[in-house]
């Protein structure tokens, strides 16, 4: 059995991991560091921590069950039943390019923030674009700390304090960590414009943008928060984001009309419960220089 | 009122959390639901709001909380059942684990791990490894795989004798125990009478007429067909499960079933039948013992052995069996469709699903002195040359390994039946077409509408050269079966032929007419 395609994290792992939750298009495996791995069916749904490999799931996911135990070996995974070789296997980094950016406009924020306040879900962090009357207390709590990241008088305790949010919210990955993910995938957008010469955006936004030391208070936050929402923190730190938030980027450079941008922003926000919504929140107050 | 309950190590996907959440939120009485992780920051804020305590309060990152907030006691306590019933179901393989399906046994068990029963449908080289794993778990077994050696088979029979558990099998292809059917099996009402049959679909055709006659089923136990026609086997599972019948306090009347057995294992089972202390009713296919022998009543077709079990059950003495068309009728039916055949059609064909229902018809042929030559039949001069090609008075059963090898059992997948009508019709010699179908779990969704429809077309090739195709069948089903067995009985009535009640009226019907057909040899 091969996979089609093999996120380029999961190659550097070694070690034990531990099937916990099985999916009908997803496995998810506890490695040993508290990070999830994920064998998906789709490319989709791909991350810099997954393994896509649909033939898993046309032969009923191998048996595989909560508790099964997973060998990492580097470039092979040795499961009770089958052995998945990466050697030659196309692997997927998970990161934006300028190419992806390069026509990413100022007008096209706006139209973003349109769209996802016309399609996005209720019940996670929306409502920090909404600025609503809320009776969520963790958006109210959401609320509080992102005044508190506006205030700050540095990127560094800018960022300490967005690390209040890590772990914050509902849903197996709190909103606080889709929102964060989402705001790292902004910046990461804002330095490939910076790098261009589509500026339009990035011109302006230059000190908001963080380096990799400015980052360490949310390193350290991770571990404050479930598997899942570490996993994708310890993937966006790194800037590598899922495949569902790189493709609205690139859907929203390539955007020729507003119908273009409002389907892209739909596809995303369909992610999860309120993951898509909470993540585009973030990555808008992060594109329009609020964070 | 507020209340939290905390999930240790949950790994749920948010869509199916978001919907649980809502549905709680729907319903009367709840102020608000949450459903969060046990995350350091999530804790204190649930803390400031009041909403935690105790098990909460040691929450983990990787902790489901569900905290509730109802206007009263009582619906904080419903929501809460509720949230815990949603979930567990979810972590049992219910929701976004529905379509998972374990392919190892030990995969199973982890789902499942409260199983006490094994359906094993394997390739049958892998088949008796598969069931002595079982076994040696603890688990009962039906084994449908067939192709599993007579030695595998009593070495199996032997552990299961060893461990009290069942052995049903291999090729058991249908069971009801404790009112939940297994593989081929009819939704039939629940009652006192309990069968054990080393016959798969005479087990469905008595339980169905048990049906039809108002009685109801305790328990009805497959062995599979070796276990009473191999001296090896013993009839081993056949004297178990008459013992367990014994011990059924739902069971008060006993029926074993079986294709002929061997002589010297009939003896013993009809002491074991006599031993048990309740009423029994005893039947094997191609033997005529009539009667009684203490406790145990003998029945000479499937359809008089369910009208025993009934009326024994009642406390009733049992009235020989009516048929359901009077003799006049008999007669005239036999005369009309005899005298519109053409003058070279002078042959029976009978295509069965049913390897058991194929076997009562033959036997009803013979005794009224026709010759039946059949794929099942292993006498010199009786089996058919070539299972494909019928010749003289046949009847084939379409279930055996030669038409099933790599392609679905005739009651799966009718395609091959309606192939075979087609070849009869387009012989010349043809005369009736005897016919049965099964309904209930496992068969096809419209085996009628599949057969009509070829039955039409081989009326009207037979018409097309100035004949008439007579055409004969039974339906062995039920009521409440989901084919639906009033709309399934419509559509073979629609293609011309005639329904009747049982395999056993059926075949009677058809031998009725084949003495006209007979007759006008002379």
């Amino acid at each position: 059995m091969l996979p089609t395609l093999v996120g380029a994290g999961v190659p550097c792992l070694t070690g034990w991991g531990e099937v916990v939750s099985v999916f009908p298009l997803a496995v998810n495996i506890r490695h040993s560091q508290g990070l999830l791995i994920s064998f998906i069916g789709k490319t989709r749904a791909m991350t810099f921590l997954s393994v896509c490999v649909p033939a898993l799931f046309r032969e009923q996911k191998k048996g595989l069950v909560p508790g099964d135990r997973v060998r990492f070996e580097g470039h092979r995974l040795v499961a009770e039943g089958f052995v998945l070789d990466f050697l030659g296997q196309t692997t997927w980094q998970g990161t934006l390019t300028r190419d992806d950016v390069k026509g990413f406009h100022a007008s096209k924020v706006s139209l973003v923030k349109e769209a996802l306040l016309l399609k996005g879900r209720d019940g996670g962090f929306l409502g920090l674009l909404r600025r609503d009357e809320t009776k969520n207390p963790f958006l109210d709590k959401a609320i509080k700390v992102l005044r508190g990241v506006q205030s700050a008088p540095s990127r560094a305790v800018r960022l300490k304090v967005l690390s209040g949010m890590v772990g914050l919210g509902p849903g197996s990955t709190p909103s606080g960590d889709d929102f964060i993910a989402g705001v790292l995938l902004g910046q990461e957008t804002l330095r490939l414009l910076l790098s261009t010469e589509e500026k339009a955006v990035a011109a302006s936004l230059d000190p908001m943008i963080p380096c990799s030391t400015e980052k360490d208070a949310l390193w350290v936050a991770i571990n404050r928060t479930s598997d899942a929402g570490k996993t994708l923190l310890w993937q966006a730190l790194q800037c590598h984001f899922p495949e569902y938030l790189i493709e609205m980027v690139r859907s929203v450079s390539d955007a020729e009309g507003k119908q273009e941008i409002v389907d892209a922003v739909e596809r995303a926000v369909g992610r999860g419960a309120t993951s898509g919504t909470d993540a585009l929140t973030g990555f808008l107050l992060s594109a329009e220089g609020r964070i | 009122m507020k209340k939290i309950l905390v999930r240790k190590n949950a790994y749920y996907d948010s869509v199916f959390l978001m919907l649980a959440t809502k549905a709680l939120k729907q319903r009367p009485g709840i102020k608000e639901a949450v459903v969060a992780m046990g995350t350091e920051v999530n804790l204190g804020l649930l803390k400031e709001i009041g909403l935690l305590s105790g098990e909460a309060e040691s929450a983990k990152p990787n902790d489901l909380l569900i905290a509730i907030e109802a206007e009263t006691g009582e619906a904080v306590e419903e929501a809460c059942r509720i949230a815990e019933e949603v979930l567990k179901k979810k972590s049992h393989g219910g929701g976004g684990q529905e379509d998972f399906r374990p392919v190892s046994l030990d995969g199973a068990l982890k789902i499942l791990p409260e199983a006490n029963l094994v359906v094993i449908s394997v390739p049958g080289r892998y088949a008796a490894r598969e069931a002595r794993q079982a076994l040696n778990k603890g688990l009962h077994v039906m084994l449908f795989s067939d192709h599993v050696s007579v030695e595998e088979e009593v070495e199996l029979k032997e552990m299961a004798l060893e461990r009290g558990l069942l052995m049903m099998g291999p090729d058991c292809g249908t069971a009801i125990l404790n009112g939940k059917p297994l593989c081929f099996a009819n939704v039939v009402r629940r009652g006192p009478i309990g069968l054990v049959a080393a016959s798969g679909s005479g087990l469905q055709e008595v339980c169905c007429c048990i049906d039809r006659m108002g009685g109801g089923i305790s328990q009805a136990i497959g062995t599979g067909g070796g276990d009473l026609q191999d001296q090896r086997v013993r009839g081993r599972m056949t004297l178990m499960g008459i013992e367990a019948l014994k011990q059924d306090p739902e069971t008060r009347v006993i029926v074993v079933l079986s294709k002929p057995p061997a002589e010297e294992l009939a003896a013993t089972v009809l002491s074991k039948l006599e031993d048990a202390g309740k009423l029994c009713v005893a039947h094997f296919l191609g033997r005529k013992p009539s009667g009684k022998r203490g406790s145990v009543r003998f029945s000479s077709n499937m359809e008089e052995a369910a009208a025993m079990a009934v009326a024994l059950s009642r406390g009733e003495e049992y009235r020989p069996l009516c048929f359901s068309l009077s003799e006049a009728e008999v007669s005239g039916v036999a005369e009309a469709e005899a005298k519109r055949m053409a003058s070279e059609q002078r042959y029976v064909r009978g295509l069965f699903a049913g390897g058991t229902l194929a076997i009562e018809a033959m036997a009803l042929f013979e005794e009224e002195g026709f010759r039946i030559l059949s794929n099942v039949r292993k006498e010199p001069g009786l089996a058919l040359q070539s299972p494909h090609r019928s010749e003289g008075h046949a009847i084939v059963d379409m279930g055996d390994d030669v038409f099933t090898l790599g392609r679905p059992h005739p009651m799966i997948d009718p395609s091959l039946r309606e192939e075979r009508i087609a070849t009869e019709a387009a012989d010349p010699e043809t005369a009736l077409l005897l016919l049965d179908v099964v309904l209930g779990y496992g068969a096809h969704e419209d085996p009628c509408g599949a057969l009509a429809e070829s039955v039409s077309i081989a009326k009207g090739q037979v018409a097309g050269r100035g004949g008439y195709l007579s055409v004969i069948a039974s339906i062995t089903g039920t009521e409440k079966d989901f084919q639906n067995m009033a709309e399934q009985k419509k559509k073979l009535e629609s293609a011309g032929c005639l329904v009747m009640p049982s395999n056993y009226q059926a075949a009677v019907l058809a031998l009725h007419v084949m003495r006209k057909v007979a007759l006008k040899w002379m």
